[in-house]
C-alpha cells in the first residue's frame, strides 16, 4: 500500500442567468368576434467554472495501479451546463353565433429545446393541443 | 410496470368514459331546462362542450409539463358556470374538465347567512424528469476514460445503474378543499367553523439509494407513489365589542400505501463476493459489516413514512382604542411518525426500524401591537418565542436473524473484531429555540412622500449543535429603509434597502479538506505532515508520539476528525435593494419598472469568501389605444452568480 490522505479544493463561480419575453394581445375587431393571444419566450443558461486540481500520481494498491487523480475532474464543469430555451403560444378566438350561443378556438404550442443535455437527458420537446367548443348561456 | 401503466391507463378511459355520460346528461338538461330558465332569471347558467386534438413529439416533461393531454390524441373539453337564488339561499359553482387528469370545479353556497360552504376540488398530472445517473462521470477515476468503465489497472470505478431506463415519471395530484361556517342567529359575532382538505398523490417518481461507498454505487429505480393527506380543522371565533378570539385545532393525516423500493446492496461488489465467479462468502470476515450487508438480501429505501399531527391555535385581537391593535397568539403542535417502530421487509434500522414512534413537538408565542399615532406616524412592534424539541433514538443493528452487525467498514484488511456492535445514539438536527423581536415605524412626510424605517432581531440557540458540527447560536440583525415618492402626479417611485448581518452564520465546522498525510517531497519534510510509516495505530492510547496506524484508525483520525475547513451557504452580511417605478404615460399606456440586487457574503468560511450576487429585473408595458384592443407587453431578466468551494478528498478510495 502507498497510503496517501489529504484534500485539494478550488473556488468556483457558479452563474445562471434567464432572459424571459412575453406580449399578450386582446382585440375584437366586430362585435361578435373576440380575440386573444399570448407569446411568451424564455431563455435560460447556467454555467460553473471550472476545477483546476493538480495533478496527483497513481499509487499502488494490491500489485494494481489506480489512477485517483481529482485533475480527472477539471473538465467536470460540462456536466454542469444549462441551455434551456421554451417557447409558448396561446391563441383564442370565440364568434357569438346568436345572443346564447358561441363557438371558440383554442390553439396551445409549445416547444423546449434543450442544447446542453444534462442530468436528465436530452429534454427537447414539443407540444400542442386545438380545443373547438361551443358555448350556451342561459 | 407496463401492467400498471396498462391498468392505469384502463382505469382513466373508464373514469373518462364516466364524465361523458355526466357531460350530456349536463347538456340534455340544459337544453330541456332552456324555457324553464327563460321564466326563473334568479338561475343562470353557461355551459361549454367541445373536443381537443393533441399531440407531442420527443419529450414531453418540460414542453408540456402540466398538460396531460397531450398524452392523448383526442380529448373532450366541458366547462361551465352558473348561479342560483332563491330567497335566502345563494349558490355559485365553476367546473372545467379537460381530461381525467385535468380538472377544476368550485362551489360556493351561502343560506341566510348563517350557513355557507366554499368548496374547491383541483386535480392535475405533473410530469417528473428522469435523471439518467451519467452526470455521475465528472468523477476522479474513469472521467478520462470517457465512460461508465474501470481505471487503469481495474480496481476501481464509479458505477451508475439506471433500473428504469426509458420510463417516464409524473405525479397526479388532487386536491379537495372545504370551508365550512355557521352563524349562530341568536349569538351575534360567533362563528363556528371547519376546514377540511383532503389530497392524494398518485404515480411514479425516481428512487436513488447509494452505498456507503456513495458515489462508487449509485442505484436508480421507479418508486410507485399512492399517498393521501386528511386534514381537519374546526375552530371557534367570538367577536365581543373590540375584543375577538379565535380557537382552531388541526389534525392532519398523512398516510402511504406506495410500494416500497428494495436495492440489493453492492451485492456485485461486497468483500465476500468472488468477483467475476458469483461465489458469495457468507463467513468473510466483513459480510456482515453494515455498508456491506448483502447477506440481508435486499433492503428497503426511500420510504415515505405515515405521519400524524395536532395542533392548538390560540388567538386574540384586542382594539382598546381605535388608533390601536393588540394581537397575541399561542401555538402548541405535535408531529408523529408513524413508522419508524415498524420495518419492511425485517426488523431493526436496516428495515427502517427505529424501535419506537419518533415525535417532534413545537409551541410559540408571539404577539404584535399596531399603533397609529397620528396622520404621520405609524409604529409596529412584533414579537416572537418558541421551542422545538424532536425525540432521541438509539439504535441498534442486528440482521434478521438477530446477529449484531458489524461496522461502519474501513478497509478490507482490518481484523475481525466480534465486539465491535454497531450501535449509536441520534438527537433531532431541529432541537432548539430561539426568538424574534421587531419594530416598524412608518412615516408619512408630505401627501407624496413617505419613509418607512425597520428593525429585527432574530436570535436562535441550536440544542444538538456539537453532535452536528454546526454553530451553537446565531444572532441576526435587519435594517430597513424605504420611501414611496410620488414625484409627479402619474409617476410613482418606491425604493427599499435592507441590510443584515448575521453573528456567527450557521456553518458546518470541519466540513471538508483534513490536511496532507504524507509528505509528498521527502527531500522537504514538512512538519505539519504526518508520516503514516510509523507503525500500527493502538486505540487505547490514540495520541502517542509518533502516532501508529491501521488503515481503518487511519481514516477515522486522519481524514474523518481532521477536516479543517468551515463551511457555509448562509450569508453573514446581506444587502438587498428593491426599485420599483409605475408611469402612467396617458390614458391609454402605462410602464412599470422594477429592480431588485442582493449582494450576500460570509467571510468566516475557511480558504474562501462565500459570496453571492443576485440581479433581476423587470419591464412591464399595458397599452389600451382603443376600448377593443389590449396590449401587454414585458420582458424579465434574471442573474445569479454564487461562488463556492470545491473539495476532492485525497485518499485510496
Amino acid at each position: 500500500m502507498s497510503p496517501r490522505v489529504g484534500s485539494t479544493c478550488d473556488e468556483l463561480d457558479w452563474e445562471n442567468w434567464a432572459h424571459t419575453f412575453y406580449l399578450s394581445l386582446f382585440v375584437k375587431p366586430i362585435e361578435k368576434l373576440e380575440l386573444s393571444g399570448t407569446v411568451s419566450y424564455t431563455l435560460a443558461e447556467a454555467e460553473m467554472d471550472s476545477p483546476d486540481f493538480s495533478p496527483q500520481p497513481p499509487f499502488i494498491i494490491d500489485g494494481k495501479g489506480l489512477a485517483y487523480d481529482p485533475s480527472l475532474m477539471n473538465d467536470a464543469d460540462d456536466y454542469s451546463d444549462l441551455d434551456y430555451s421554451m417557447l409558448e403560444v396561446e391563441l383564442t378566438g370565440s364568434y357569438q353565433i346568436t345572443k346564447n350561443l358561441s363557438f371558440s378556438v383554442n390553439y396551445w404550442y409549445s416547444d423546449f429545446e434543450d442544447d446542453e443535455p444534462y442530468v436528465y437527458g436530452d429534454l427537447d420537446g414539443e407540444a400542442y393541443s386545438l380545443t373547438g367548443f361551443i358555448t350556451w348561456t342561459f | 410496470m407496463f401492467a400498471k401503466e396498462t391498468k392505469k391507463f384502463k382505469a382513466k378511459e373508464g373514469h373518462m368514459k364516466r364524465w361523458m355520460i355526466v357531460a350530456l346528461a349536463l347538456m340534455l338538461m340544459v337544453g330541456l331546462g332552456t324555457s324553464w330558465a327563460q321564466e326563473e332569471r334568479p338561475y343562470e347558467l353557461r355551459v361549454s362542450a367541445g373536443a381537443s386534438v393533441n399531440n407531442y413529439e420527443d419529450q414531453a416533461s418540460r414542453a408540456a409539463e402540466f398538460e396531460s393531454r397531450v398524452d392523448k390524441n383526442s380529448t373532450w373539453y366541458f366547462s361551465g358556470e352558473g348561479r342560483f337564488s332563491e330567497k335566502d339561499l345563494l349558490a355559485r359553482f365553476y367546473g372545467t374538465y379537460i381530461d381525467g387528469e385535468d380538472q377544476n370545479y368550485g362551489l360556493k353556497v351561502d343560506w341566510a347567512r348563517f350557513f355557507s360552504l366554499d368548496s374547491l376540488y383541483r386535480r392535475f398530472y405533473h410530469r417528473l424528469d428522469h435523471d439518467t445517473l451519467e452526470n455521475l462521470l465528472a468523477h476522479s477515476f474513469a472521467y478520462s476514460g470517457g465512460g461508465n468503465e474501470a481505471a487503469p489497472g481495474g480496481t476501481a470505478y464509479v458505477s451508475h445503474v439506471d433500473l428504469s431506463v426509458g420510463e417516464n415519471f409524473g405525479i397526479t395530484r388532487s386536491e379537495w378543499k372545504n370551508n365550512i361556517i355557521f352563524r349562530i342567529p341568536n349569538l351575534p359575532g360567533v362563528i363556528l367553523g371547519f376546514n377540511y382538505r383532503y389530497e392524494t398523490r398518485k404515480g411514479y417518481d425516481q428512487a436513488r439509494t447509494l452505498s456507503k461507498c456513495s458515489g462508487c454505487h449509485v442505484v436508480g429505480m421507479s418508486r410507485q407513489i399512492a399517498e393521501f393527506t386528511n386534514e381537519y380543522v374546526p375552530y371557534l371565533e367570538v367577536r365581543l365589542g373590540t375584543r375577538t378570539f379565535r380557537y382552531s385545532f388541526l389534525y392532519r393525516n398523512f398516510g402511504s400505501s406506495s410500494d416500497v423500493p428494495f436495492n440489493l446492496y453492492l451485492n456485485a461488489e461486497g468483500p465476500g463476493n468472488d468477483m467475476g465467479a458469483g461465489v458469495i462468502h457468507p463467513n468473510h470476515p466483513l459480510g456482515n459489516r453494515l455498508p456491506y450487508d448483502y447477506s440481508q438480501g435486499e433492503l428497503p429505501f426511500a420510504r415515505t413514512p405515515d405521519s400524524q399531527k395536532w395542533m392548538h391555535d390560540v388567538k386574540i385581537k384586542w382594539e382598546p382604542v381605535k388608533s390601536q391593535v393588540l394581537n397575541l397568539g399561542f401555538v402548541v403542535s405535535e408531529s408523529e411518525n408513524q413508522d419508524s417502530d415498524e420495518g419492511v421487509g425485517g426488523h431493526g434500522p436496516l428495515y427502517g426500524d427505529a424501535g419506537e414512534e419518533l415525535d417532534e413537538d413545537y409551541w410559540a408565542l408571539n404577539g404584535n401591537w399596531h399603533w397609529r399615532i397620528s396622520r404621520a406616524w405609524s409604529l409596529t412592534l412584533r414579537a416572537k418565542y418558541y421551542e422545538i424539541d424532536g425525540d432521541e433514538v438509539t439504535l441498534h443493528c442486528k440482521n434478521s436473524n438477530g446477529v449484531p452487525v458489524y461496522g461502519p467498514i474501513t478497509s478490507d484488511d482490518t481484523p475481525y473484531d466480534p465486539n465491535a456492535f454497531y450501535s449509536c445514539r441520534r438527537v433531532s438536527p431541529y432541537d432548539r429555540d430561539g426568538f424574534n423581536v421587531s419594530l416598524d415605524l412608518n412615516w408619512r412626510y408630505s401627501r407624496t412622500l413617505k419613509f418607512r424605517f425597520g428593525y429585527r432581531l432574530d436570535y436562535v440557540d441550536r440544542d444538538n449543535a456539537d453532535e452536528y458540527h454546526v454553530t451553537d447560536d446565531t444572532t441576526e440583525h435587519t435594517f430597513k429603509l424605504g420611501a414611496t415618492w410620488r414625484a409627479l402626479p402619474n409617476l410613482r417611485i418606491k425604493a427599499d434597502y435592507r441590510f443584515v448581518y448575521v453573528d456567527d452564520p450557521e456553518l458546518h465546522k470541519g466540513a471538508a479538506a483534513p490536511p496532507p498525510a504524507y509528505d509528498p517531497d521527502p527531500a522537504h519534510p514538512n512538519p505539519d505532515l504526518v508520516d503514516l510509516s510509523r507503525g500500527i495505530y493502538d486505540r487505547s492510547n490514540p495520541k502517542a508520539t509518533p502516532p501508529l496506524w491501521t488503515e481503518s484508525s487511519m481514516y477515522e483520525y486522519l481524514v474523518y476528525s481532521r477536516r479543517s475547513k468551515d463551511f457555509s451557504a448562509q450569508p453573514e452580511y446581506v444587502h438587498d435593494i428593491k426599485l420599483k417605478g409605475d408611469w402612467m404615460i396617458n390614458r391609454y399606456a402605462d410602464l412599470a419598472l422594477n429592480v431588485r440586487y442582493r449582494y450576500e457574503e460570509n467571510t468566516e468560511t475557511d480558504g474562501y469568501d462565500w459570496e453571492e450576487n443576485f440581479f433581476m429585473a423587470g419591464l412591464n408595458l399595458n397599452l389600451t389605444p382603443w376600448e377593443k384592443l389590449g396590449i401587454n407587453a414585458g420582458y424579465e431578466f434574471f442573474y445569479d452568480e454564487y461562488t463556492a468551494m470545491m473539495c476532492s478528498s485525497l485518499y485510496h478510495g
